[in-house]
């Protein structure tokens, strides 16, 4: 056996990439799935992974090179084979390989931005099959989270991928940030778009937009796809979801962002200031402290969803060592058959259609959804069960062989915090009239500190603005009370009296009279 | 998102934030014309055009005010106190002698001594450093004069994307607020966010990671500590270089983490050495973080002169790259 270990191709826009560090000697055995050599392109940096197991004869590029995409990077190939063979594969394969022109309009990502309602909604549409699917990214994330899957999904689909209201480039309003008002918005860009049905694939939060959807627009539906998802049982990593819409601070957010990789070196300053970046917008704090208070109690969706899968062919995907949503939620679905997938996934089978595959070591959250993670390819060869008028020529196929990051080995006992339940969620009635000045706060946590007039001289010390113990924010927080909006901030510490200036009186102590 | 010079991103932050908030108001010397004021249909927009296109926009909350800092950064100060966020422009740092007491006795006093029942949101902005040959009186770097206040937020952007964000929180802020721009660098471009946001104060920005020496600078010394971080990489050095972003309140515990990765630390300072920021800094370090310094922290700085007028000698009075690039090596050979 010889084998080709060639430059990828991550996501349409990538020609060449930059050929880093190998991290496998030359004469080394490899698995199926072991990362061989480092890449960097434009976009990002990833490791390229073998697709079978056996021994890396030959390593060809050289570190610093720039290939361009299906150039020859190693050669793979059994310890025994003579290293004639090798050199003469090697010196056929630079003989016969020819650069691929990419076109200006095949390189083409460009998203584009459509009005829905109030809201302007940045998607990016890529494909052009007769059938749709749609990826809906998690919570914080945004459209390139699925910068791997969507052009491997090409092939059969047109593939939208829009940004969450709230998220990426999209308007930052999520009304009460209920399902219903997410899933209200996607009925609406369908619409727009013209899209009649779609295979439904959804990350995290996503998959709990997918699951409401599927419930309230059944007609949409056609097929569901749920990766690591919320809404399938009631625990959540609550602690995770609070700390990421706070947390303004480098320092605050890394620690929280190593829970989403099993390996947390992959948390890089870069990952965390792109992310500080979005948080700061205005309005995305509002927007996610709205979806937080949604997504730790998602009972209702939670009780529906046995019944939705019923209905719907399903496949869900999950990372055994996920430390945001416990992977034991779709373990508790219903009428699941157990099979072992030849990579080594756990594959559950629902009869007559559903699948669930698990992988351990992973955590199923990331930067990039499952990174070359392909997985995501089979959603395309579920069945209809609904009877009748659909049909579907295609046939199940093995998934994939699939990267495999390093495990932490951290076990998942105690990490997840059970959402408290709350006598009342917000009514999502009028969750389209609805401004983010009427979002729903989340109820704070209850001031440690004993109010105090004294006023902090600590300059030099940085401040931490989501701290309850400030004296001007114990004021603010007696005056807004004393405003008696049900829907006021109760407070945002002393950036309150700025972000909503226009809609609140001067407290007295501002205004000129009182000076 | 688009490329947009500091220039044009603070530009961009006056107008989406008066937009938003009608309690923000302009105030300075030539702010609101510059060719005849009133009435002028597209004028040059302030001394450095940081103001263009919003008079016509905005009308009356583009102030223009006689030549006389004491008396309009006063008002400036008083509108604040009564509701009001003013934003006034003190045109050159080294103007602040004559409007000091407004400042450092009342503003940065207000919300202690009336117990905190008064706050004074006001942003003072003011063009610093030498570069331009603008002589002794027109090219100092005076920041370490108002850190030195307690009450007072001084704060330093390096690049478009900070301008904004940081220009955006100083009006939101509810203290005083000294926005200090150098002169050389309002022609740096980067991708600033159509959107309103705003970057909190007291976080450092790291702006280039390396193991080998930690650089510290704010300002335009960011963009030089850069390029001596480029030069010593040819040679496998690998420079960390942090930019404070705000002086006061000041991130030292960025600092620290960084001198702790790379045990070397060199401070670089447009300022004359002496109580200034990068002592500030140096004397931090060398107090919470002794035990992870393996050689003495390094200093660049001007000399302690006033900015001489004559161009070579202005040259050789900033700290320049190669200055940088010696005191690396020093420290790191050390």
């Amino acid at each position: 056996m010889i084998k080709a270990i060639t430059m990828p191709k991550w996501g349409l826009s990538m020609t060449e990439g930059v050929v880093g560090d190998w991290m496998v000697a030359e004469g080394a055995a490899v698995e199926s799935g072991t990362e061989v050599v480092l890449v960097e392109t434009e976009k990002i940096a990833g490791a390229v992974e073998v697709a079978a197991a056996g021994t890396l004869r030959r390593t060809v590029a050289v570190t610093g090179d720039t290939l361009p995409v299906g150039a020859l990077l190693g050669v793979l190939g059994d310890a025994e084979t003579p290293e004639a063979e090798i050199d003469a594969f090697v010196e056929q394969f630079q003989e016969n390989f020819v650069p691929a022109e990419v076109s200006a309009e095949e390189g083409a990502d460009e998203t584009e931005t459509v009005q829905v309602g109030e809201l302007s909604i940045n998607y990016l549409r890529q494909g052009s099959a007769d059938k749709t699917a749609v990826l809906l990214h998690g919570f914080g994330g945004d459209l390139n989270n699925w910068l791997f899957n969507q052009p491997a999904l090409i092939a059969n689909r047109t593939v939208i991928a829009p940004d969450l209201p709230g998220h990426g480039l999209s308007t930052k309003k999520v009304a009460n940030g209920s399902l219903l008002c997410m899933v209200h918005v996607l009925e609406n860009l369908m619409e727009e778009l013209g899209v009649t049905e779609a295979d439904w694939v959804g990350h995290s939060m996503g998959g709990a937009i997918a699951l409401q959807l599927a419930q309230s627009s059944p007609q949409l539906v056609r097929s569901l796809t749920l990766l690591a998802s919320a809404g399938l049982g009631p625990e959540i990593n609550a602690d995770y979801l609070e700390g990421f819409a706070r947390s303004r601070s480098r320092r605050e957010l890394r620690p929280l962002l190593r829970q989403l990789f099993a390996d947390p070196a992959l948390v890089t300053r870069q990952l965390v200031a792109d992310l500080l970046k979005y948080k700061r917008l205005d309005g995305v704090q509002e927007c996610l402290e709205a979806l937080v208070y949604q997504l730790t109690d998602t009972s209702e969706l939670t009780e529906a969803a046995r019944r939705i899968i019923a209905d719907v062919p399903t496949l869900v995907i999950w990372g055994a060592d996920d430390r945001i949503v416990p992977a034991s939620h779709p373990r508790e679905l219903p009428n699941q058959d157990r099979a072992h997938g030849a990579d080594g996934t756990r594959l559950r089978r629902q009869p007559p259609d559903n699948r669930l595959l698990e992988r351990p070591g992973l955590t199923g959250r990331g930067r990039h959804v499952f990174a070359s993670y392909d997985h995501l390819t089979t959603c395309s060869t579920l069945k209809p069960r609904a009877p009748a008028l659909r049909t579907s020529g295609s046939t199940p196929s093995r998934p994939q062989s699939t990267s495999v990051g390093s495990s932490t080995g951290l076990g998942t006992n105690g990490t997840f915090r059970r959402s408290v339940s709350r006598s009342r969620l917000p009514s999502d009635a009028d969750c389209q009239r609805a401004s983010p000045k009427s979002a729903v706060r989340l109820p704070r946590r209850p001031s440690t500190s004993t109010s105090t007039l004294v006023p902090r001289w600590d300059h030099h010390r940085p401040t931490t603005r989501s701290a309850g113990s400030s004296p001007r924010c114990t004021r603010r927080r007696a005056w807004a009370r004393a405003c008696s909006s049900k829907t006021r901030p109760t407070c945002v510490c002393h950036r309150g009296i700025t972000r909503s200036s226009t809609a609140l009186p001067w407290p007295p102590w501002m205004s000129a009279n009182s000076v | 998102m688009a490329q947009l010079s500091i220039r044009e991103a603070i530009n961009q932050a006056f107008d989406q934030e008066m937009e938003r908030d009608s309690s923000v108001i302009l105030m300075g010397e030539d702010i609101a014309g510059g060719t005849g004021s009133p009435g002028e249909d597209e004028a040059w927009g302030g001394a450095m055009g940081l103001y263009k296109g919003l008079y016509k926009k905005y009308g009356d909350r583009v102030l223009d005010t006689p030549l006389s800092e004491a008396a309009f950064v006063g008002a400036a100060i008083g509108a604040a106190t009564c509701g009001m966020r003013p934003v006034a422009e003190l045109m050159f740092i080294d103007f602040l002698g004559v409007c000091f007491d407004q400042i450092f006795n009342q503003a940065a006093k207000f919300r202690y001594m009336f117990g905190g029942k008064a706050e004074t949101p006001v942003v003072i902005r003011t063009m610093y450093g030498a570069g331009l040959s603008a002589a002794a009186q027109h090219s100092q770097t005076l920041t370490s004069i108002f850190t030195h206040v307690p009450g007072i937020k001084v704060v330093c952007p390096s690049s478009p994307y900070d301008a904004k964000g940081l220009m955006i929180e100083s009006i939101r802020d509810n203290d005083p607020v000294i926005f200090c721009e150098h002169k050389k660098i309002y022609d740096v471009t980067g991708d600033v966010p159509d959107e309103l946001y705003a970057i909190p104060f007291g976080e450092a920005n790291i702006v280039r990671e390396g193991d080998d020496c930690t650089i510290v600078g704010y300002g335009m010394m960011v963009h030089r500590a850069l390029e001596a971080a480029e030069q010593l990489a040819e040679d496998g050095l690998e420079c960390e270089v942090v930019d404070l972003r705000t002086l006061s309140p000041i991130d030292t515990d960025t600092v620290l983490e960084s001198v702790e990765n790379s045990g070397h630390l060199v401070v670089v300072d447009e300022a004359s050495p002496r109580c200034s920021i990068a002592a500030d800094v140096a004397a931090s370090v060398a107090r919470e973080g002794f035990g992870d310094l393996k050689a003495p922290v390094g200093m660049v700085t001007a000399p302690h002169t006033p900015v001489p007028f004559a161009p070579e000698l202005e040259k050789h009075f900033i700290p320049s790259a190669e200055k940088i690039v010696a005191c690396v090596r020093e420290t790191v050979d050390d």
